[in-house]
């Protein structure tokens, strides 16, 4: 059963040197460690109520491959495919509760349309979803800083290295893409 | 858009924000040379870039979950039938429990609603009508109570006996509990888990957040035979069943696989024995504070669980009694039919100790 830990690390070190199969591999047992977790979290099992991202990433890295100590190749490769992941667990999660009406005058108050247009910070992740893929047709690098400070939770330190670019770079690239994403958004309304 | 354009773009709009406001259209006119698509496009940016703040800085976890708490509690202060929910007591997974009001007995009752996937659902509705019905013939002091099964508003909710007190997961975290205690505890389960077993109803989940303390450390477990529903639930969140070497099986919560049996790890058929492992294990922890089979991974703690033994729980604790180290030894075996058949023996001999 040690096979296991070690596995996510062999896929891991293949894919950092350049084996795209290994990122395939990779990305069903991610995505199946990082939905269990991302739920815990969001419904509040966790310990601390500081939701991060990272912590949570980290767990799931520590889950998964059993290494305490910081093998710093790897583990920007698996932020790099957690942040990918967490985009796709969210913004699928945003769209299926998108889906379901329910009859009821409860239900539809306890539903919201768009569940995940949090009112705290007036934001549709489904939305922001598409216009992210048409920001990747523009400029793949700002989708992919975007992805990873977002879904991620990295820090522009962190992007930087997983990008293999400088953190002024992130800055320039985030503060831009935020601002063409926002815009994008808002043609759609 | 046209090549070169982007590269441009971005030069004039992080060029234009190094200046002052006043100085960006003057700016923009001259270096934008007649372009007027370039010209137009970094002026609507510049614009929008003004009201942008605090948008993308919130990470998109903490969106959804909070996202997620609020549409919860939107809950609390209707009325559902004669209930009326009062306020979230938490979430397990998916499922959401709520303290409600009996309006007419005025009596407190737990309402865990069921999420529209399954509601929706007339073959998991059904198992899970027929699983309901039997529990709710389980009528014990140590089992908390199923009252009923519920529509009301399109919502489909279990009424729940409301337990007031902490879990026992709470009460571990705040450090040992005595031998005397626990041994208390450890009957207590035991005599809700053989009046279940007497009715042929198996929990499935036995783990110390499903066992809640109240006054005079008394005891009553929770969600029994509600498994099934885990069962369910998981396979509606889109749980893709992957074939990796851990975790293929349905109802996993992450953080439970501690107290589950070889047998359910291995997806083979259940009975009342593994109940027995689970509350081996449960002891165990009591009586250590550790688990029996730890790990930092999954399949780490899946791999101890198969096949390894654990330590003897005097490593941990010098005052356990040899008796109470034999007992969980053999709830702890790997093959059910080295454990104890029933509870009545376990219960036997734990009131030697």
């Amino acid at each position: 059963m040690e096979e296991g830990s070690s596995q996510v690390t062999r896929l891991l070190q293949l894919w950092g040197g350049g084996d795209q199969s290994a990122l395939e591999q990779l990305t069903p047992i991610v995505f199946q460690e990082l939905h269990r977790l991302a739920h815990c979290y969001m419904s509040g099992e966790r310990e601390g109520h500081l939701l991060q991202t990272t912590a949570l990433i980290n767990e799931a890295y520590i889950r998964l491959t059993g290494l305490d100590s910081i093998d710093w190749q790897s583990r920007t490769h698996f932020y790099a495919v957690a942040a990918q992941t967490m985009r796709r667990i969210l913004v699928d999660f945003a769209r299926s509760q998108k889906a379901l009406k329910r009859g009821g005058e409860v239900q539809r108050v306890v539903i919201e349309e768009n569940l995940l247009a949090s009112q705290a910070t007036d934001l549709n992740l489904v939305a922001l979803d598409d216009a992210l893929l048409l920001l990747s047709e523009v400029d793949e690098r700002k989708s992919r800083v975007v992805e990873l400070r977002f879904f991620g939770g990295l820090s522009i330190a962190e992007t930087a290295q997983v990008l293999g670019v400088s953190p002024d770079t992130v800055m320039r690239d985030w503060r831009l893409a935020k601002v063409w994403l926002r815009r994008e958004m808002d043609k759609t309304g | 858009m046209k090549p070169g354009l982007w590269r441009r773009i971005e030069e004039l709009f992080h060029k234009s924000l190094e200046l002052d406001s006043s100085r960006r259209t003057d700016f923009l006119e001259k270096a934008s040379k007649g372009d007027e698509e370039l010209r137009s496009e970094v002026e609507s940016l510049l614009a929008e870039e003004e009201t942008t703040g605090e948008f993308l800085e919130t990470p998109a976890l903490q969106v959804a979950a909070q996202a997620l708490a609020e549409s919860r509690t939107e809950l609390a202060g209707k009325t559902l039938g004669e209930y009326k929910v009062l306020s979230l007591l938490g979430t397990g997974g998916t499922a959401i429990v709520y303290k409600a009001l009996h309006l007419e007995l005025e009596q407190h009752r737990a309402l865990k609603v069921l999420p529209p996937e399954i509601a929706s659902d007339r073959t998991r509705m059904r198992r899970f009508r027929r699983e309901a019905k039997a529990v709710s013939r389980l009528s014990h002091p140590n089992i908390a109570r199923i009252f009923e099964l519920r529509e009301e508003s399109g919502v489909h909710f279990i009424v729940l006996e409301y337990v007031d007190g902490e879990t026992l997961s709470d009460r571990l975290k705040k450090g040992p509990v005595p031998i005397s205690e626990l041994v208390g505890y450890a009957r207590r389960v035991a005599e809700a888990l053989d009046h279940a077993h007497s009715k042929r109803i198996v929990h499935r989940d036995i783990k110390p957040s499903n066992i809640m303390i109240t006054t005079g450390q008394s005891l009553k477990v929770l969600d029994f035979g509600l498994a099934k529903i885990k069962e369910a639930e998981e396979e509606t969140s889109g749980e893709q069943s992957f074939s990796t070497d851990t975790l293929t099986q349905p109802g996993v919560v992450m953080g439970t696989i501690g107290y589950m049996s070889p047998e359910q790890l291995l997806g083979k058929d259940l009975d009342q024995r593994t109940d027995i492992f689970s509350l081996g294990v449960v002891i165990y922890n009591m009586t250590t504070g550790i688990l029996p089979f730890p790990g930092k991974t999954l399949s780490d703690q899946m791999d101890r669980i198969l096949n390894s033994h654990p330590e003897a729980l005097a490593r941990f604790n010098r005052e356990v009694p040899v008796k109470l180290e034999m007992i969980v030894r053999k709830c702890l075996q790997k093959e059910p039919k080295k454990r104890y058949r029933t509870c009545r023996k376990l219960l036997a001999d734990l009131s030697d100790i």
